[in-house]
């Protein structure tokens, strides 16, 4: 689903992302962990068209992200980090934009009530999007993620900010969306998160690769967080 | 820490509205050739104010001087430019002391509130000193060529060094009623922001009415009644007085003015926590679920920039001020405009031409004072910058840059057409055009929208200013406003002369015609460069 080959990202003199390899499959929840500044944003902001990048090649279900930017941003749906939405609008007003941007038919109804009940939201639409929390944002960027059935969703740090039932929300349909065949490409710091919803992760230090593979393989008879520990330890 | 701030403030305002990016979207330093370009286009925006001023103060000044009326003169100017700098800072004060993004950022620094108020404070009295400058330097110079002392001179130099600090200290003050109001009223914040910058404007333009209108007799009179006018006007040469340094005065000024800016600062320092910090009381909407129906990108996206339109005053009042000057012209040219060219029969058989002919031949001067109106309207050029932080939600969508851009002309090419058939009917009514030119008076200034909302787009695009932290940096600071409003306003100004001496030509509406022919053929033009090279540009932000 997502193929990164040789993903090379400078600024300036810094490098941020060095010749990164990484392959997706449907059905897979994919972890990316790092450091802070190892580069995970860079590489999601790549993946996603919002960046350019030196060398490499990125593929989002066989098209070429340089070449077919909207084909694979048809495809993908994108969470950043710090969910900075249109505060003018009202929440049920950016649901719609973005379905109307995505093509999303006459089941848009449904489906943004549908997934505004399960995040508790419904009761906010109306407001403007200037008055809602952090974690309200959030909850909004999730639901206009998911509202166009993407085959990848690409999110940085999604937890944050989201109340534990939100939390545990965003970890079933994560799930539910894989075993529908899409694929899922996430960073986190939280490794609790990650070792029990990942089905592979990656470790990335200073824009370089360490270790990636199925997390079973990864942590071994450890926790995640110790092989990341040891790795950042060790290599440095 | 003031100075700090202070530079950080403006290491925004001026640095990273310069600063280009490169291919890759990396910031690049500031080129020289774009520093002096820009540097240019200030320079000749000076220039035109500097020369309007001077036009102004020069009479006075040659009949004033001479005769020993330097208070007078002085009093004249000082009560001028307090008013014009007062009027048009209050709302920038208000957006620069409480409507920065980063106030909270700040608050929970230690960091004195009073640092930041004043570091604010600051920022718009150095737009202030700059606009005090370009008001004061032709009035020293005309006081310095009719006759002047040299006391006079360092007393107008005190004032200007003195006079910003006063307009600034209570605009800020009338900025902190302002929010105090918008803030209980939160519902009609908006609307009670727009009337007020309304209100203050009309009374701006009232004013300056009321001063021409009255300047002309002033100055017929001055000359013989000089001593009865200067004791009538003798609390405005009282205050000129400060300008010739007369000991009470100018103590009393400095007194008044050192009053007016400590008490500002202490009142706002003291009271800036709890303004920033209180929690606004609305009462909630509840969301009743609706049928959405589906729309094109394009019109999602153009509902979504009339939205953003809708939601800021201050991009309202700054971006679409043009549209209700247009009106205001039609209606000007409707109700005087028959009576401008009312020649007597003797007149018009001496011209060889009737009173219809002489309507007839007027229309390209009605229409280019429209488009001269228009010419101010400015959305467009701040579309782009104003997506700021929100610029990832467009570009991780499947969307062409060009519908985007397009989009974001949108909405001045909306209103423009609708103000246009507006303006242009009452003009056409009011002048009793002709079925024809009727229809060419709506469609040129409509097509000049056209023009006018893609060249801005264009504009926006090579001057970029994303990383605004109040919206008055790009809606009115920022270089691509002001080369818009350059480039828009001298279009109207060579319309109008153009039109002027256009009058001798009989064939009126092929004239409008060929006019409209050549705005449309830039416009298409504009449009591929937007389609092409400029979405290409703005795909790399």
């Amino acid at each position: 689903m997502l193929k990164i080959q040789n993903l090379t990202k400078k600024y300036g003199e810094k490098c941020a992302v060095d010749d990164l390899t990484l392959h997706i499959q449907p059905g897979e929840i994919y972890g990316f962990i790092g450091h802070n500044g190892a580069g995970k944003t860079t590489t999601l902001k790549a993946a996603v068209g919002l960046i350019d990048f030196d060398s490499g090649e990125i593929l989002v279900d066989g098209e070429s992200v340089r070449i077919n930017p909207m084909e694979c941003k048809r495809k993908i749906a994108y969470i950043p980090d710090n969910p900075d939405l249109y505060d003018f609008l009202t929440g049920i007003k950016y649901l719609d934009f973005v379905a109307d941007v995505f093509g999303v038919g006459g089941e848009r109804n449904e489906k943004i009530s549908g997934l505004a009940d399960v995040f508790e939201l419904t009761a906010d639409l109306a407001s403007p999007i200037s008055t809602y929390s952090h974690g309200m944002k959030q909850k909004l960027a999730i639901i206009s993620a998911f509202l166009h059935d993407p085959k990848l969703i690409i999110m940085d740090e999604p937890f944050v900010g989201l109340d534990p039932k939100a939390s545990h929300t965003l970890k079933e349909m994560m799930r539910e969306h894989c075993d529908r065949g899409g694929a899922i490409f996430f960073s986190t710091h939280v490794l609790d998160v990650a070792e029990k919803l990942c089905d592979k992760v990656a470790i990335i230090k200073e824009g370089k690769l360490i270790v990636s593979g199925n997390m079973e393989d990864v942590k071994g008879d450890t926790s995640l967080e110790s092989v990341f520990l040891e790795l950042e330890d060790n290599d440095g | 820490m003031v100075k700090k701030l202070l530079g950080i403030r403006l290491r925004g305002t001026f640095v990273s509205a310069l600063g280009g990016k490169d291919k890759k979207g990396n910031p690049k330093p500031v080129s020289k050739g774009r520093l002096l370009g820009i540097g240019l286009v200030y320079a000749f925006l000076a220039v035109i104010f500097l020369g309007l001023i001077f036009t102004f103060a020069a009479p006075l000044a040659m009949i004033l001087v001479p005769l020993g009326g330097d208070n007078l003169y002085f009093g004249i100017f000082m009560l001028i430019s307090l008013s014009v700098v007062f009027i048009f800072s209050i709302f920038e004060t208000k957006n620069e002391l409480y409507e920065c993004k980063d106030n909270e950022l700040l608050l929970a620094m230690p960091i004195r509130p009073r640092d930041i108020v004043i570091s604010r404070i600051c920022t718009v009295l150095i737009y202030n000193y700059i606009e005090e400058l370009i008001f004061m330097l032709p009035i020293i110079i005309c006081y310095a060529i009719f006759g002047g002392s040299i006391v006079g001179i360092l007393g107008a130099i005190y004032v200007f060094l003195t006079l910003p600090l006063i307009a600034t200290s209570l605009s800020a003050g009338v900025g902190y009623a302002v929010h105090l109001i918008s803030h209980k009223l939160a519902r009609f914040k908006n609307l009670m922001v727009m009337i007020l910058s309304l209100g203050f404007l009309v009374i701006y333009f009232v004013g300056y009415t009321a001063l021409m209108e009255n300047m002309e007799k002033f100055l017929e009179n001055l000359e013989t009644n000089f001593e009865s006018i200067a004791e009538n006007y003798s609390f405005v040469a009282h205050i000129g007085s400060v300008a010739t340094l007369k000991p009470v005065p100018v103590l009393l000024y400095t007194l008044i003015f050192a009053l007016i800016t400590l008490t500002t600062v202490y009142v706002i320092s003291k009271k800036y926590i709890g303004l920033m910090t209180a929690t606004v009381k609305t009462q909630k909407k509840t969301y009743v679920a609706k049928e959405l129906k589906g729309k094109s990108q394009l019109v999602a996206l153009t509902k979504k920039e009339f939205s953003k339109f809708f939601s800021s005053p201050t991009y309202m009042l700054n971006g679409g001020l043009g549209f209700i000057f247009q009106i205001a012209a039609a209606i000007f040219i409707a109700v005087l405009g028959p009576g401008l060219f009312e020649l007597d029969a003797s007149m018009l058989a001496e011209m060889g031409v009737t009173a219809d002919e002489v309507m007839r031949m007027a229309i390209p001067l009605f229409v280019s004072i429209l488009v001269f109106a228009e010419s101010m309207v400015m959305m467009s050029v701040s579309a782009v910058s104003l997506e700021g932080k929100n610029l990832w939600i467009l570009k991780s969508m499947p969307i062409f840059g060009k519908t985007v851009l397009l989009a974001k002309a949108m909405p001045q090419i909306i209103l423009s057409v609708v103000f246009s058939f507006i303006s242009g009917l009452i003009v056409a009514i009011g002048i009793g055009a002709g079925f024809v030119e009727s229809l060419l008076i709506i469609l040129i200034p409509a097509a000049f929208g056209v023009f006018a909302a893609l060249s801005g787009i264009i504009i926006n695009v090579l001057l970029p200013k994303l990383d605004f932290v109040n919206e008055v940096q790009v809606v009115k600071q920022s270089s691509a406003a002001f080369i818009s409003m350059l480039v828009n306003m001298l279009i109207g100004i060579v319309m109008i002369i153009s039109s002027v001496i256009a009058m001798a030509i009989p064939f009126t509406s092929l004239l409008l015609f060929l006019i409209f022919i050549v705005i449309v053929g830039i416009s298409v033009g504009l449009y591929f460069i937007i389609a092409g090279p400029i979405a290409k540009r703005f795909s790399t932000f």
